[in-house]
Order: structure tokens, then sequence, then C-alpha cells
């Protein structure tokens, strides 16, 4: 009898460990999913935010028939901006787009046409859309600027998107004359702030571009992108590191740099420029881009640059075969 | 993936009920069986990040008229007629004593294959660009007619670069 007895229901030690450690293993995975759900919801967030400028950028469109404009008044000033600090009339892109997100009444204030960017005494207004989560600026949205546009130490609300100025670029490693080829050029004379291919290039030469003007196709072309905040930048004379979400020079970057060349947070050397103008994020691998179809997706870091250059001009003519 | 947790343990639940009924003799075996069903659990999900593409170290001097060649941009495009269709452009710029180490998309090295290289005059910013002392065919892709394979197992000099006047 004893011999033959049934075994009550139950688990062995061993059975119960070996379910122990297998949900061991699962929640081990589910904890880094979690801590990178996060920086999702930041990313999504950020997304979000790209996703409306690129319908406000459609609605300018809409209703003047061209996208928005920038002005700019160095290399002479020809159109009588006051220069090119923030005692001038260098309003950029973003600007121009508030009445068109719900912020008629800061356009109202900072009336572009009239006032220069002190004038408005807006410099340090935070707009809440032009900050991207994942960057630790958007804790506050404001950063003090001191270098060639806003000088003097002065306080301003950051912007984390910014235009695309095209893919021509005459300084530095990452030259790509493509629209201005040196005969031989010097600066101020021909150079890729005198001219350039993409949507949202504003210095000189400006030419408000019209969704006619997209030969590559929409859905071909980059208009606004990421910019993380570089706040350990220490040189003042002749840097770039601008943050300001008014200024023309700040609301700018250059699709002929790689995504993300600038390593956060690391100083930079006052005369590199490549290095303060391209695109960048703090998200993993890439950076977001609104594209001139308004639709916003993720372009990774390690897309061919000559793909990336072919996207940032809007008349390059280039077929993308790879398009990501 | 609460569910996906629930799903597990359910079924980890049914094994070893099937264990109770028939593998008594065996209970070694299912021992076993979980061990190699929790690595290849932990296997299967431990993914690979998003890769950059293989690199392979690239450095040389640029040389001109027998001298090194400093404050010179240093790109190789990656050139389509000769099969290399990756679109990668990997770029330096050279130091004073003319050596560059090319980095693409943010990581040391080049990807394999053929490139078009394009030496331009390096200025850090928007001053006056000079005018370079060697021939103006080497400034664009189009009219280079500097081509480097990026291999492994490269000599010692075989990206360097010797431009004309």
């Amino acid at each position: 009898m004893g011999s033959t007895r049934v075994r009550t229901a139950g688990f062995t030690l061993v059975e119960l460990l070996v379910v122990i450690a297998i949900i061991g293993v699962l929640v081990a995975l589910l904890l880094p999913a979690v801590q990178s759900a996060r920086e999702a919801a930041r990313r999504m967030q950020c997304s979000n935010n790209l996703k409306q400028l690129g319908l406000a950028m459609h609605n300018y469109h809409d209703t003047y028939g061209v996208f928005p404009i920038s002005t700019y008044g160095g290399y002479g000033d020809p159109d009588g901006m006051g220069g090119y600090t923030q005692t001038s009339k260098c309003w950029g892109i973003l600007s121009r787009m508030l009445p068109f997100m719900e912020q008629q009444t800061l356009y109202d204030a900072c009336n572009p046409s009239v006032n220069s960017m002190v004038a408005s005494g807006r410099l340090n207004t935070v707009v809440k859309g032009f900050l991207c989560p994942s960057d630790p600026v958007a804790s506050t949205g404001l950063n003090v600027d001191n270098n060639t546009y806003i000088t003097g130490s002065t306080q301003v609300g950051v912007t984390n998107y910014r235009g695309m100025m095209g893919n021509d670029w005459n300084w530095g490693a990452y030259t790509n004359n493509t629209v201005v080829t040196p005969g031989w050029l010097s600066w101020g004379t021909a150079d890729s702030f005198m001219d350039n291919n993409g949507l949202f290039f504003a210095f000189v030469n400006k030419k408000p571009k019209t969704m006619a003007n997209v030969l590559d196709g929409t859905s071909n072309t980059l208009a606004i992108g990421e910019k993380a905040v570089n706040r350990n930048f220490a040189g003042a004379t002749g840097g770039l590191v601008c943050t300001s979400w008014m200024h023309t020079a700040c609301t700018e970057a250059s699709g002929a740099l790689p995504i993300n060349l600038t390593k956060f947070n690391t100083p930079v050397a006052a005369v590199t420029w490549d290095f303060q103008l391209d695109f960048n994020s703090l998200h993993p691998g890439g950076a977001q881009f609104c594209r001139a179809d308004g639709s916003v997706s993720f372009v990774s870091r390690t897309i061919p640059l000559t793909t990336y250059r072919a996207l940032a001009s809007i008349d390059g003519g280039e077929a993308i075969s790879n398009a990501p | 993936m609460g569910r996906k947790l629930n799903v597990a343990f359910a079924s980890t639940l049914a094994l070893a009920g099937r264990d109770r009924h028939h593998l008594r003799a065996s209970g070694r075996g299912w021992n076993g069986v979980a061990m190699a069903l929790s690595v290849a659990i932990v296997l299967a999900t431990i993914g690979c990040g998003e890769s950059g593409p293989v690199l392979y170290p690239v450095s040389g001097t640029v040389r001109f008229e027998g001298k090194p060649l400093p404050q010179v941009g240093v790109s190789f495009i990656a050139d389509p007629s000769k099969g290399n269709d990756s679109g990668h452009i990997a770029a330096a710029s050279a130091d004073a004593e003319g050596r560059f180490t090319l980095s693409t998309v943010g990581e040391t090295g080049a990807p394999p294959g053929w490139y078009k290289v394009v030496v331009s005059p390096y200025t850090p910013g928007p001053v006056e660009v000079p005018k370079p002392p060697y021939h103006v065919k080497y400034l664009t892709v189009d009219t280079t007619d500097l081509s480097i394979e990026v291999k492994a197992g490269a000599a010692a000099d075989a990206y360097d670069l010797t431009l004309d006047n």
C-alpha cells in the first residue's frame, strides 16, 4: 500500500525554482524595456511637436502661397534689417509660424515687420511647442546666449527645431560644393550662406519657396529637424551656437553635415563651424525630421551621407534609391 | 508585456505538470530542458542594437610637391561606378603634419569599397577660403582623379594622397 501511494498534487522544489528562474529572466528583460519606454514617450512628444510645426508650415503656405520666410541683415544689410544681432529684425521661420500654432498673441507682441527682437521684449518667452522633452534644456526652455547673433549674455527662449538650409557647405572636412562652386569663393561674396538649396534657406538671396519649388518631391525633402541645445559652448567670438527661437541664424541647420556630428555638450572651439550647424538630437541613434509633405520620421545617424544630402535639397534631382 | 509574462508562466506550469505525470524518472532531464529553454529565451530576446556599416581604419598623409599638406579637408566619397553603392562619405581634416584619420557616420573608419577622393582647402569657419595651391580638379567629385579602395589589410601607405600641381 505504502509503495503505491499516489503523489498528492503539488510542485517539487526543483520545479518551483525553475519557474522562479524563468520569471526572473523575463522580469530582467522587462526592466530595460520600461526604461526605454520613457525615452520613447519623450520622443513621441518631440515628434508631435514636429508634426505641429509641419502643419503650421502647410497652413502658412495655404494662406500666403509660400513657405515661411526669414529675414537676415548681414552682408551689407541690403534690406535694412538693422544688422544681424538681437537689435535687428532678423526674425526666423518659427516666429512667422506662431499664428498657425495658436500663438497669435505672441506674434502680435513680436510684430516682426515693425519690431526688432529686443524691442519686442519677448526674447525670453518660452514656447513649449519649440522644445523637445528629450533635451534637458526643455525643463526651463531658457538659455543664456552670448555669440555672434545674440550678444551680451542675453537670456532667450530656446528652440530644438531648425529649418533645413540645404546641402551646400564650403568649410571643413564635409565641404560639399553643390550650389556655390568656388570660383574662387571668399567669405561674404559667394558661399553657403549666400545661396543654398534647402527649403528654409534664409540668409542672402532669400527666395521664399513654394510647393512648386520642391522638385525632388515633398516626401523626399527634409524641411524641419531637431537640434539639441549645446550649453557647453565656450566660444563667443564667431560662435554660431545661438539657441533663440526668434533669430534666423538660430533656426537654420545644414544637411551637408552628418546627423549627430556634434557630441552632446562637448566643448567645441569657437572657430569650427562644422560642429555647430549639424542636426542632432538626444534620441539614441539619430534625429527626427519633418518633411516638406508634413510627415515626421526618424532618420538614423547611419544613413549614407549621400542619401541624407539628397534629402536635404529641394531640387537636386537626385534619385533616392534607398530612401529611408 | 504583462500578458506575455502570464502566458510564459502558464506554459511553464503546464510543462511542469506534464513532468509530474510522465517524466518522474527523468526529473533531471526536465531540469535540463528548462535550462535550455531559459537560455534560448535569453538568446532570442537579447537583440543587437542597430549597427552601422562595417568600418576599416583609414589613415594617411596628404602630400603636395613632396611635402605634407596641412589644413585640408579630405572626403572619401563612395564611387558607384566601381561598385560601391553604399552612398557613404568618410571625411576628416588633416592635421599640421598632413595626417588624416577618416570617420564615417560619427565612427572612426570607412566601409570597404572604392572611393573617389576630394581634397578641399580647410577653413574652420566662414572666413575667406584660400585658393588651394594644388590643382582644382581635386575639389569636386566629378573632376577628381584620385580613386582609392578601402579594404582589410591595406599597406601602411595605401591611403596616402599625392596631389598634382
